[in-house]
């Protein structure tokens, strides 16, 4: 790697991160053996649970024992370790370019801490990929562990600008061919989208077992509405204009995000799916206790 | 019920009630622009919370107006009169408004008369007279109703059609008039003076009215500049030339202000137009003399004029001069008085004197010169007021007093004046006083004494009047003992000086003839006022001579294209008299026969009324100096309730609602 400095992982960082465990708890399928537990049969010997036989399983990992005293069969099934994978869904949207009350804008907030967790998992010798979406898959960066790989997601990060109109949904459903293995799906957006469509979206990844992070990032701005007489508000996005009185309209837009994230958040406990909101005033690093 | 604004020249701040409606348009129309993340969520929010947020929205721009609209309301302070009755009392007001041509002077974007009517109009509208009437000050005052009556629109129409005159101010008449109506009523009475005060009218003029009636002073105009220049007078000497005789046309402009003006003078007469500049001093006089003659009798008008200034009814003046062919010498005397007889041989030698002798004394207007032989006391009041030379050659038996009352003087000795006379050879000689004043135009001729004595000749009788007189008495001829045998005061003419061929050798002189001329020519000349004028404010009036029929007249005036004026015939003792229905103004008049000019007159703008000069009406006695927009007020805040603390309140309170209206969040529909 011929640069040595990025925009998005700065030397305090890396200090920092040196004092974090990524996936400790998380349950990967990979090839490396031994650092991370993984539900496929392998050379481990730590015991996981049993399981009644159905057909087609292999008839050698029948626990004879068992079926001695209980005149059934039963699989015992053992952990195996193995390396993890890490998918990084960046939502780069028009919307994620706001900033008022904020430090920078989500983007940077998300990208820094894309460029962190990357760093983390990369210098665990675990895999990471990264898809970059607006209304549609702008980068994919397949699963890598490699420096030349950390490099190239950093440059990505850095030359990412905010783009069109969201579509978590969407690029979800795009992706989902391209993940071979599961792992553990960290998104990072403002979810200005219908909860119901993006949880659609994600169950052919839970049901593949994969361990999802929904990292949900604000301004403050958003959360209250900015302090401003009449105002012509114009969406990112879209460009639709709309004036208002932000304080005629506040408690309502208030009530209006409380529902929202509601609505996120028992979605997300349905199907134990990790959610979490963040400002982008606050730390990323706080994010970091939720994945571990 | 009705309202009242005590401050209503502030009437316009109520425009800016306009402010929140235009903020309300305005800013909505081009507000900051804010890039936001995502404003689908404003949508669906608007979307839920439209039904109560429109009504909200304009709740709020009505509070706000109302709230604004009450305060600016405060401001005018506005009153709430109840109905138009004091509990008991009736208020009965007249209003005396000056009209005299003063008030044609500007004041601001209109004139002191306008003014004045406006707010006449203004405290009739106020509501608290119950009866009223209008006196107008001006030449001929009169009022609106002949006594006050409760149509207060009927008056307020007629301000408004009113219009100033270019007239003088009868004041005490009007005053007059205006307390007379206000004595026949009851209740609550009031006088209201709205006046320019004009320092030339008031400034020796005491309000002098009944007790129980209050009198209030409203002065309009005042603060604008009084500059202004004016023809004062035109008139000739002598008032009414003989045909050839030399005229001095004489104008004077006077020049009410600071500075002193340069102006030019023209005079246009007979179709001739002369010009002359002039300088005028500051509050100074000038007058100006043209000289010239008429060759043909007749009536003839001439104008003067200056250039036009601000104040542009005295700018020009008007003079109809009769321009006799003969002069008319009356004698009063018997028949075949001797004495008469003798003027009677002077008039023949005398192509512009007639003379006639008669034994009754003739009405003044038949007559120029009237000489009374054998006066025993006579009046000649009647004259006097017509300026007519009168010569009175006493009778036996007159006493001192009468002599005396015949020269205005304080009575003096009530015994006859003795009568001397002198035997068949001798006589008294008689010669220019030593007291005369040899500047006398009727001494002029013989102060050189090339011309020899004007009382040449022996008297053999006299009366032995007085040797002393008053200094205003004026001694032409006296008796070589010092007994005046010729005393003048203005028009009239003490005789002793004998007429008659027996006591006197006089009348056979070379001298008599001229010094007679003199006399009778330049006492004359003292009189200017017998200009055919015509008072501004009355009515124009001719007795046609005879042979002209009054069907066949017409009266036009002369500047004002010459434009018909409606007459009316009324009979009098010296005929039909025909008088214009309107009253003259500023200008000359024909009289007309088909397109001949069978009449002329003049009417003049009054010339005490130039000097626009005001006076403090507190120097006025009697009556309080209030100013309108006082009187306004105390008319209202006496009948009527201030409010202005409640609309204060009322705005207080629509901004306290306003404030909670826009503190309450609607919950947004859940069907929504």
């Amino acid at each position: 790697m011929s640069k040595t400095s990025y925009k998005y992982i700065r030397p305090e960082d890396i200090r920092r991160l040196s004092h974090y465990e990524f996936g400790v708890k998380a349950l990967v399928e990979g090839y490396l053996s031994g650092r991370h537990r993984s539900k496929e049969r392998g050379a481990s010997i730590e015991f996981s649970e049993y399981r009644q036989y159905t057909p087609g399983d292999d008839p050698a990992l029948v626990d004879w024992r068992v079926f001695a005293r209980t005149d059934r069969h039963y699989l015992k099934t053992f952990e195996q370790e193995t390396n993890m994978e890490c998918h990084i869904f960046l939502d780069s949207s028009a919307s994620m370019g706001f900033q008022d009350e904020g430090p920078i804008t989500k983007l940077e907030y998300a990208s820094f801490f894309a460029a962190c967790l990357s760093w983390l998992v990369v210098s665990k010798n675990d895999r990471v990929s990264l898809q970059i979406f607006d209304d549609k898959i702008r980068h994919f960066f397949s699963p890598g562990s490699t420096r030349r790989h950390l490099h190239q997601l950093l440059t990505a990060l850095e030359n990412n600008e905010p783009g069109n109109e969201t579509s978590l949904a969407e690029s979800l459903k795009r992706a989902h061919p391209l993940i071979k293995r599961k792992g553990t799906l960290v998104i990072l957006s403002d979810f200005f989208d219908e909860p119901e469509e993006i949880f659609k979206a994600l169950n052919p990844y839970l049901h593949r077992g994969f361990r999802v992070h929904l990292l949900h990032l604000f301004d403050p701005a958003e959360m209250k509405l900015p302090d401003r007489g009449l105002t012509r508000f114009v969406d990112l996005e879209t460009g639709d204009q709309l004036t208002i009185h932000p304080e005629s309209l506040r408690e309502a837009w208030k009530n209006e995000m409380r529902q929202h994230l509601q609505s996120l958040r028992r979605l997300a406990a349905s199907r134990q799916v990790d959610y979490t909101t963040t400002l982008t005033t606050e730390s990323w690093f706080k994010l970091f206790d939720r994945l571990a | 019920m009705q309202f009242f604004l005590a401050q209503s020249s502030w009437l316009w701040l109520l425009v800016l009630a306009v402010i929140p409606i235009l903020v309300h348009l305005f800013a909505r129309s081009n507000p900051p622009q804010y890039h936001f993340s995502n404003t689908a969520f404003l949508h669906r929010i608007l979307k839920k919370t439209a039904r109560v947020r429109k009504p909200q929205d304009w709740l709020l721009l009505l509070l706000r107006t109302l709230a604004i609209l009450a305060l600016l309301a405060a401001f005018l302070q506005p009153l709430l009169i109840k109905g138009n009755h004091l509990a008991g009392s009736q208020r009965t007001t007249i209003f005396l408004i000056d009209r005299s041509a003063s008030m044609s002077a500007k004041s601001g974007g209109s004139d002191r008369f306008s003014l004045a009517c406006q707010k006449a109009s203004e405290l009739l509208k106020s509501g608290r007279i119950d009866q009223s009437n209008i006196v107008w000050l001006d030449a001929f005052p009169d009022s609106i109703f002949p006594q006050p009556g409760p149509n207060l629109d009927y008056l307020r129409d007629r301000l408004a059609r009113e219009n100033v005159r270019q007239e003088s101010g009868a004041l005490s008449s009007a005053l007059g008039m205006a307390t007379t109506q206000l004595e026949l009523v009851k209740g609550k009475r009031e006088l209201v003076i709205i006046s320019d005060f004009q320092h030339s009218a008031w400034q020796d003029f005491k309000l002098e009215t009944p007790p129980g009636i209050e009198i209030t002073k409203v002065a309009i105009g005042g603060e604008e500049t009084s500059e202004n220049l004016a023809i004062t007078s035109l008139f000739t000497q002598p008032a009414e030339p003989v045909v050839g005789q030399k005229l001095l046309i004489v104008s004077r402009i006077k020049n009410f202000s600071d500075t002193p003006r340069r102006t030019t003078l023209y005079l246009e007469s007979g179709g001739n137009r002369q010009s002359r500049e002039v300088n005028i001093p500051a509050w100074g006089e000038t007058e100006v003399n043209f000289q010239t003659h008429f060759t043909r009798p007749g009536l003839t008008s001439m104008t003067a004029g200056i250039a036009e200034d601000t104040f542009s009814g005295d700018d020009t003046r008007h003079l109809v001069l009769n321009i006799r062919d003969v002069l008319r010498l009356v004698s009063v005397a018997p028949a075949d008085d001797p004495a008469a007889k003798t003027l009677t041989r002077l008039a023949a030698s005398l192509s512009w004197l007639e003379h006639r002798i008669t034994q009754t004394p003739p009405p003044p207007h038949a007559v120029d010169f009237l000489f009374f032989h054998h006066w025993k006391g006579q009046d000649f009041t009647i004259y006097h007021e017509h300026q007519i030379p009168v010569f009175a050659h006493p009778a036996l038996g007159l006493t001192h007093e009468q002599v005396a009352t015949f020269f205005g003087l304080s009575p003096q000795s009530t015994k006859p004046i003795a009568f001397d006379t002198k035997p068949q050879d001798t006589g008294w000689k008689a010669s220019i006083s030593a007291k005369a004043n040899l500047d006398s135009p009727v001494l002029a001729l013989f102060k050189s004494g090339e011309f020899g004595n004007p009382a040449e000749g022996v008297f053999k009788n006299r009366f032995q009047l007085s040797s002393s007189w008053d200094e205003s008495i004026e001694r032409l001829i006296d008796y070589q003992d010092g007994i005046p045998a010729l005393l003048r005061k203005q028009e009239r003419v003490l005789w002793n000086l004998s007429l008659a061929p027996e006591f006197s050798t006089w009348p056979g002189q070379s001298t008599f003839l001229p010094f007679m001329a003199e006399l009778l020519l330049d006492t004359r000349t003292r009189d200017h006022q017998r200009a055919i004028e015509t008072l501004p404010g009355s009515r124009l009036s001719w007795t046609p001579t005879d042979g002209v029929s009054p069907e066949s007249l017409s009266l036009h005036h002369a500047q004002a294209h010459g434009s018909i004026l409606k007459t009316e015939t009324k009979m009098t003792t010296t005929g039909i008299q025909l008088l214009s229905e309107e009253d003259a103004e500023p200008g000359i008049y024909h009289w007309k026969v088909s397109e001949g000019i069978v009449h002329q007159q003049a009417s003049n703008f009054p010339s005490e009324e130039s000097d626009l000069r005001t006076i403090d009406p507190d120097l006025i006695a009697g009556g309080e100096v209030v100013d309108s927009s006082r009187l306004l007020r105390r008319a209202a805040l006496g009948d009527g309730i201030p409010f202005w603390h409640w609309l204060i309140t009322a705005a207080l309170l629509f901004l306290l609602i306003e404030a909670l209206v826009s503190l309450w969040k609607p919950k947004p529909s859940p069907s929504a």
